[in-house]
């Protein structure tokens, strides 16, 4: 390239980068654009005046030919219509100009060399209205385009001129009054795009441009300030992306181990997912002995309902046989008062010889009345006591046998509660471990930003899941540690009531051995009152033996009397263990309610502990289903994983580029000239 | 005057012939002397007939349209016809060829031109008689319409002067009589004219050469500037037309042409 051409690019490269000068060079192109629309427009409108003038003009001038006609044609002397149009043709616009009278042609004056595109015009020559001639205009705008396109010249030559002076007069002032100051801005713009920020262009004139010096100065400033803050920041900022890459190597290896973590809580939560199983299988197992718990505490619900019938009926039999003692002692008492009487009587046949016969019919009804007292005595000692007594034993072994089994159940269910709050420990260990787990999962979901939000969502269901677990687990020990608390209860109260059972066995066998006694001895009363009886009925028939039988009868009835004292004795004797039994009864049915309370408490609590138990499968079900997303999941954020070690190295190569980059930068901004530098 | 007297005279003497015949001839005024002599001379040897020549010029269109329009027998024609005149039934006969001249006052010293210097005197590029020569006078052009027979003569003549567009100064005179009285009293004035006219003006203007040559050299052939006289016939082609139209056929007519220092040119008719 020649340098002429290389001045002429750099000229023109000078005029695209100078806005100044672009906007001035367009300002003019637009004002060079409307000069021209002017021009054309002012053209054109003077064209059509000049058009129109030569029709107005030709029209005159054949009005005034048509009138010279008019006259020539009266005297045939053309003569002056040809002067006329040989004047008239020397009009620039006229062609040609033709006179025909009549069909004779008078006038055919034309221009030598006629221009093209010629128009015409005829007017009629008229003698009164008639139509004689015509005289005929050719004619031109030739002289009109003529002057047009000399108009144009000049106008354009003019406008040409007008616009260099303005192109002069305009650089000339641009120069003086903008250019040469936004090219100092610019001189010094440049220098601050070489890096050099300690210039200044202090331009103080009071305009625009002293503004934007002003201004330009001051960002100048600003921007060496700025660059020398930049220089400290970019230091900072090359030891803080060395220091992330170091770190981003670092969360390679965390993300790394996190990916090994990961997989290990994959084989974790596959492991829970066994325990789950077996939590499920427990719980179903628990399920299947809660309801055998249920069974049998049903069965000794019903059972201690039995014992405490059975009590209730026992407390009857016991108040029926205390009432039969009461009776007992009544006709004890009776009989003595019958035998005090029968002394009485004997005293009175000793007095009273004449009325032997009736007392002894009447000792003989005595007697009878007592023989049968002491036969009602015996049947109700032997029928209701005994049998109350033997079935009160029967009952106490009953009970004794149902407390040793329900004591046994117990104590199972004791096992069986240890063996739940074992289970509720490996689950509070599982939910312990999946709280664990959902943390380190939200921690890696808050890690892996939005692809973990799923993950995250997973995390916070199996946290919920882990708590409620934890919380029902919670629940069931307490319920677990009240049934055991209940079952110690129950198993106190059942050996309360087997120590009342046996102490009722013992009560109930003295009882026997009483009755037993009573029965021997009212067995002995009834004998001895048969043989008054007898006696009564051989002292009917041998009164004479009424003395001896008399003295008999005050020994046997000193022998009743001791007999009856006795017997009154051991009712009273009876009545004291009767009311021991009465008591002992009492506090094994208030011991039987209780039980029955406890055991319905138990069953209660079992009912709940088995909706518990059934909310643990449910929980241990939706944990597994849960466990299995989370498998998934931790599948998924494995992959994740790998893909944010994939990711996080090309960070880590990218931070490398940015680190190579500032490096770069502070390389370059360390090359910008400031005042400090 | 004189010739409107002797208009009189024949039309009078034409009047008290027997079965007398009026030939009305007008037209060119360049024309009008020859045909004056010519009806004279016509009228003496046919005292019956009447020869009107109309001593007012009409031009050589107005005599075509006084003829068309049957106000003249003869038209008179300093030129050939137009073709479009042709094409009216009209008859043109040339009769006579006379030279055209051009003239100049008798006191412009110049005696000849180049036809290009006349071409620049009636384009205004020569206006001082110094600069073809003469006394430093300004030039006073004369011409006459365009649509005249001398004026088509003169363009023809002259090559220069066929697309010549003459200067608005110049003097633009309707009739041959203003040419001959202007060249007569106007110093310094330059016009075109013709013989006849220089014949009678007794030395009040004067004929310069063109290109070395003079309008005596029109016998020759040399002079380029000449009128073809035309007599134009229209339907009107009776006997005393016939018989005037011998006349001038005649060696009698011819030789009143020759006089009038005009050629006389044979015809048939």
């Amino acid at each position: 390239m020649q340098p002429e051409q290389i001045g002429q690019s750099e000229s023109k490269t000078r005029v695209r980068r100078s806005l100044s000068r672009r906007f001035l060079l367009q300002l003019l192109f637009i004002l060079f654009l409307g000069q021209c629309l002017t021009l054309g427009w002012s053209l054109h409108s003077n064209k059509n005046i000049q058009e129109t003038d030569v029709r107005d003009k030709l029209n005159l001038c054949g009005k005034q030919l048509t009138a010279v006609a008019v006259v020539s044609r009266a005297t045939f002397d053309f003569t002056y219509i040809g002067q006329l149009a040989d004047e008239m043709i020397k009009d620039a616009d006229l062609v040609r100009i033709t006179y025909i009278d009549n069909g004779v042609p008078i006038l055919d004056v034309k221009k030598p060399n006629p221009p093209p595109g010629q128009l015409k015009m005829e007017l009629p020559v008229l003698a009164g209205t008639e139509k004689v001639g015509a005289i005929v205009f050719y004619y031109s705008y030739a002289r009109v385009r003529s002057n047009i396109v000399s108009q144009a010249l000049v106008s354009t030559a003019l406008t040409a001129v007008l616009f260099l002076f303005l192109v002069i007069f305009t650089r000339f002032f641009f120069n003086r009054d903008i250019g040469s100051k936004i090219a100092l801005i610019n001189a010094h713009l440049n220098q601050v795009s070489s890096g050099d920020l300690t210039t200044r262009t202090n331009l103080t004139t009071d305009d625009e441009l002293g503004s934007i010096s002003y201004g330009l100065d001051f960002v100048i400033g600003w921007l060496s300030t700025t660059v020398i803050r930049i220089k400290n920041i970019s230091g900072s900022v090359t030891d803080a992306t060395n220091h992330l890459s170091m770190t981003f190597k670092s969360l390679i290896d965390g993300v790394s181990q996190q990916q090994v973590s990961t997989e290990n809580v994959l084989v974790s939560v596959q492991n829970s997912l066994v325990s789950q199983q077996q939590i499920i299988t427990a719980t179903e197992d628990l399920l299947g002995l809660s309801s055998e718990s249920t069974s049998a505490l049903e069965e000794i619900l019903s059972a201690s309902r039995g014992v405490v019938e059975k009590m209730d009926r026992l407390s009857s039999h016991v108040d029926s046989s205390y009432d039969t003692i009461t009776e007992l002692s009544s006709s004890s008492s009776e009989v003595a008062a019958v035998a005090s009487r029968a002394n009485v009587s004997v005293d009175a046949a000793d007095l009273a010889v004449s009325s032997i016969n009736s007392s002894v019919s009447r000792i003989g009804a005595i007697v009878k009345e007592t023989t049968q007292v002491s036969a009602d005595m015996n049947t109700i000692i032997a029928e209701r006591g005994m049998k109350s007594v033997s079935d009160s034993i029967e009952s106490m072994l009953k009970i004794d046998q149902l407390t040793a089994s329900l004591s046994e159940t117990i104590a199972s269910l004791g096992a069986r509660s240890n063996d739940i709050a074992k289970i509720l420990d490996v689950i509070k260990e599982v939910t312990d471990q999946t709280k664990l787990l959902s943390l380190n999962a939200q921690i890696l979901s808050g890690q892996m930003g939005e692809h973990g939000r799923p993950f995250a969502v997973v995390a916070a269901e199996m946290k919920a899941l882990s708590n409620k677990t934890s919380h029902s687990t919670t629940e069931i020990e307490a319920i677990v540690t009240a049934i055991q608390q209940e079952m110690t209860s129950a198993v106190t109260a059942a050996l309360a009531t087997s120590k009342m059972v046996a102490e009722g066995k013992t009560v109930a066998g003295k009882v026997n051995e009483a009755l037993l006694r009573i029965r021997e001895a009212s067995q002995k009363s009834s004998q001895m009152v048969g043989t008054i009886q007898e006696v009564a009925t051989d002292q009917n028939q041998e009164l004479k033996g009424i003395v001896k039988a008399f003295d008999e009868i005050r020994k046997l009835i000193t022998e009743v009397n001791r007999a009856t004292g006795a017997e009154n004795d051991s009712i009273k004797g009876l009545l004291r263990d009767f009311d021991t039994i009465r008591e002992a009864t009492s506090v094994t049915k208030s011991a039987s309610e209780n039980q029955v309370k406890s055991i319905q408490l138990i069953s209660e609590n079992f009912l709940m502990a088995n909706d518990k138990t059934y909310e643990i499968a449910t929980a241990s079900k939706e944990q597994r289903r849960v466990s299995e997303e989370i498998i998934v999941a931790m599948e998924t954020v494995s992959q994740i994983s790998t893909e944010t070690v994939q990711g996080v190295k090309d960070v880590a190569v990218r931070i490398g580029g940015i680190s190579d980059a500032v490096d770069t930068l502070h390389r370059e901004i360390e090359m910008i000239k400031t005042s400090e530098s | 005057m004189k010739k409107l007297m002797l208009f009189l005279t024949l039309t009078m003497f034409a009047s008290t012939a027997a079965q007398a015949e009026t030939i009305k001839v007008g037209g060119s005024g360049s024309m009008i002397p020859l045909l004056t002599i010519l009806g004279k001379a016509y009228v003496k040897k046919n005292p019956k007939d009447s020869v009107e020549v109309n001593q007012k010029s009409m031009g050589q269109p107005g005599g075509i349209a006084a003829l068309n329009a049957g106000a003249v027998d003869i038209a008179m024609s300093a030129m050939p016809i137009t073709p479009a005149q042709a094409r009216l039934q009209v008859k043109a006969i040339e009769i006579a060829r006379v030279a055209g001249v051009v003239g100049v006052n008798s006191k412009v010293s110049v005696s000849h031109l180049t036809s290009q210097q006349l071409c620049d005197i009636y384009a205004g590029k020569i206006k001082n008689w110094k600069q073809v020569g003469g006394a430093n006078e300004p030039i006073a052009a004369l011409t006459r319409p365009d649509s005249d027979s001398t004026k088509a003569m003169f363009r023809s003549a002259f090559a220069c002067m066929a697309d010549l567009k003459e200067a608005p100064e110049i003097l633009n005179l309707p009739k041959e009589i203003d040419m001959i009285n202007s060249l007569s009293s106007v110093h310094n004035a330059i016009g075109q004219i013709n013989s006849i006219a220089l014949a009678d003006a007794a030395g009040k203007f004067k004929a310069i050469k063109i290109d070395g040559r003079s309008h005596e050299m029109m016998q020759s052939g040399k002079w380029p500037f000449i009128l073809h006289n035309n007599l134009v016939l229209g339907k009107n082609r009776g006997e005393a037309i016939k018989r005037f139209m011998n006349f001038i056929k005649s060696p009698e007519g011819q030789a009143i042409i020759k006089s009038e220092k005009a050629i006389p040119v044979a015809f048939k008719f």
